[in-house]
């Protein structure tokens, strides 16, 4: 995708979320009429995103515009499947493990989390599992036992 | 005496050795291509929980101070920056590991931040207290206008297109307006989640924009080795060689102060700054000579970006003005710990200052110590792979934003931010000004009701007084500027 495409689109999802904003305003505050009150702010956030969205659609079709006239090789955003679907898959796996960190705490969920990424990022080294694996019982101690985080 | 018990406490063990944690974890951070002293900040934040206040932030200015010097450590030995604030040490820097003089460059590297540190954090203890005793006298109506400058310069400078750095701002302020309206305490935009009542908090919402996204963003090259590093030889530079270049260091610290003083600039920009004047205006070497191995282009760099160490803090601790991503995460340090930067703290904490003011010549010092007798270390700590070191980040952010308040919707929080932070970053979004907007979205809004209700409504309040109209004017010039030049450049190619 090139850049000014991802600009648009990009600003097309601010003013989505301003107008997002504004009507969702009147249902999660308490408003005051005619006062400066709890919805004033919000709803000033929600016209300024508007406004600057408006605004750089604005100039990113005019850039698409000259771009295209001058016959311009646009900039790309680096997006490459492979490297997107592996941040996909880390998250997936964080999520999962905060999911089952909540359901049998740390230890026990953080070694599996642990040898799981590894195993995913191809570390064949058993000693670098081992350092993490220690290095995993020394957090427990620290926040477990010295700060007294009930995990 | 104040200056005997602030000494007393830092000379304390427990300062002196989170000092030292703190300066040893920031140099590795920093030496880590990809890992920022920010992101090293958010990720060891958490384990300031259970301390006292002092040795608390000593361990948080360590990192700070370590973070920008290790940096120059794979800048010089690998040609790639570990921090951007280190790239314009890499010219130079390389270039001598090339030819034989790791050694001598990195000595240089570690002498010139020590310099630059130490004049950083004296430019600290003379300015702040006279700065925090002119700030003493403001209002609601000059504090509203302060918050708006520091929103507007930040959105403005951090980005090429400004409206990319303005909405990122609005999405911050968005995020800031979650939970209790602090005027009325209605309850406002929980959207139904009762968890939101109490805000998004500060901790998970920076661990996930300056955490979790860069570490999602380190794992699409993962599988990408390190390049090799030249090997390090030990090799002696006396500090005469040093301060042969005293005018060079004097000169770039000045530029770091002045810059890291600034809201919206960075260690980054002084760096090259300073790099290019020492280049244009040196004694001793020819401009050629310069990005060919020139010790000197080494010395400017790592003394400019030493040189805002101390310089960011003023901002802060005078005006509750965090300048930079860095303050930033500073500032949720302190607000963890119950301290609320701002003039009144010279009054009402003068002993906490003065040792985060004296701690910060410490710090420096222990740097220096470090990088002299523990280098060869730092060096194989950085050769660790990344594949191992990112799921080692990632479960030490996860527990971070866990311990806060021991609640699971605060790791959610932390994903969730650090996803959008993720993909703001691939569009071009800056995401400083959104975690500055989170910061300073309450203070801007709450001194903005308090000024109308003061003056009945009346918006004249902030332009009848002249501190106010003077950050106003300053705001609406750095919006409007761009937009002016903009014009007038049309006006010349027509």
């Amino acid at each position: 995708m090139s850049k000014t495409k991802g600009q648009l689109y990009s600003s097309m999802v601010f003013l989505a979320f301003g107008i997002f904003l504004w009507i969702t305003i009147p249902m999660y505050v308490i408003v005051e009429i005619g006062k400066f009150g709890p919805q004033t702010f919000p709803q000033f956030i929600a016209i300024g995103m508007m406004l600057l969205s408006i605004a750089q659609i604005i100039a990113t079709i005019q850039q698409i515009k000259s771009e295209t006239l001058e016959n311009k090789a646009p900039e790309v955003i680096q997006f490459e499947l492979s490297n997107e679907l592996r941040v996909l898959i880390v998250m997936l796996i964080s999520t999962a493990y905060c999911v089952v960190f909540d359901a049998i705490g740390f230890l026990i969920s953080t070694l599996v989390y642990a040898t799981a990424m590894m195993f995913y990022f191809e570390v064949r080294k058993w000693r670098l599992y081992l350092v993490f694996y220690v290095a995993i019982f020394l957090l427990y101690i620290l926040f477990a036992k010295l700060m007294h985080v009930p995990l | 005496m104040l200056i005997f018990e602030v000494l007393q406490s830092i000379i304390s063990l427990e300062s002196l050795l989170f000092m030292n944690v703190g300066v040893a974890a920031g140099i590795v951070i920093g030496a880590l291509p990809g890992l920022t002293p920010t992101m090293g900040i958010a990720i060891l934040l958490p384990l300031t929980f259970g301390m006292a206040k002092i040795p608390g932030m000593m361990l948080m200015l360590g990192v700070y101070c370590g973070g920008i010097y290790g940096g120059s450590i794979t800048a010089i030995l690998l040609r790639t920056p570990g921090t951007p604030a280190a790239a314009a040490t890499a010219i130079d820097g390389f270039e001598m590991a090339r030819q034989g003089n790791a050694g001598r460059a990195l000595t240089m590297a570690l002498k010139a931040s020590l310099v630059g540190g130490l004049l950083s954090a004296l430019s600290l203890l003379l300015v702040a207290p006279q700065l925090a005793a002119v700030a003493i006298r403001f209002g609601p109506p000059e504090y509203f206008a302060l918050c708006l400058f520091g929103l507007t310069i930040i959105s403005s400078v951090s980005t090429n297109l400004m409206t990319k750095g303005l909405l990122a701002g609005f999405l911050g302020l968005f995020a800031s307006t979650i939970g209790i309206d602090p005027i009325s305490g209605y309850e406002r935009m929980t959207f139904g989640i009762w968890q939101f009542q109490i805000g998004i908090k500060l901790i998970p919402a920076l661990i996930g924009l300056f955490a979790i996204s860069e570490l999602m963003d380190k794992t699409k090259n993962i599988k990408v080795p390190l390049g090799k590093m030249i090997e390090y030889k030990k090799q002696l530079l006396a500090w005469w060689e040093v301060l042969k270049y005293w005018k060079t260091l004097l000169v770039s610290s000045a530029i770091g102060i002045v810059v890291g003083a600034t809201p919206g600039t960075g260690a980054a920009i002084s760096s090259f700054l300073a790099y290019n004047i020492a280049k244009t205006t040196s004694k001793h070497h020819k401009i050629e000579e310069f990005g060919e191995g020139c010790i000197e282009g080494v010395a400017a760099a790592e003394t400019a970006n030493n040189g805002v160490t101390g310089a960011t803090l003023i901002p802060l601790l005078t005006l509750g003005i965090p300048g930079d991503s860095i303050t930033a995460v500073l500032l949720g340090a302190l607000m963890m710990q119950g301290i609320t930067p701002g003039p009144r703290l010279f009054i009402q904490q003068p002993h906490w200052v003065y040792c985060v003011i004296l701690g910060l010549f410490f710090v420096n010092l222990f740097m220096y110590a470090q990088g002299k007798l523990f280098i060869r270390v730092f060096i194989n700590v950085v050769k660790v792979p990344a594949a191992v070191l990112v799921p080692m980040l990632f479960v030490l952010c996860i527990l971070g934003s866990y311990a806060a308040s021991s609640l699971m919707f605060d790791v959610y929080v932390t994903l969730a931010f650090g996803f959008v932070g993720y993909i703001l970053i691939k569009f071009d979004y800056p995401v400083t000004p959104m975690v500055i907007a989170i910061v300073l979205g309450s203070l801007t809004e709450s001194n903005l009701r308090r000024s109308l209700i003061i003056s009945g409504g009346s918006i004249f309040i902030f332009f009848t007084r002249p501190i106010s109209l003077l950050f106003i004017i300053i705001s609406i010039i750095t919006l409007f500027y761009p937009l002016v030049k903009k014009i007038r450049a049309k006006k010349v190619v027509n």
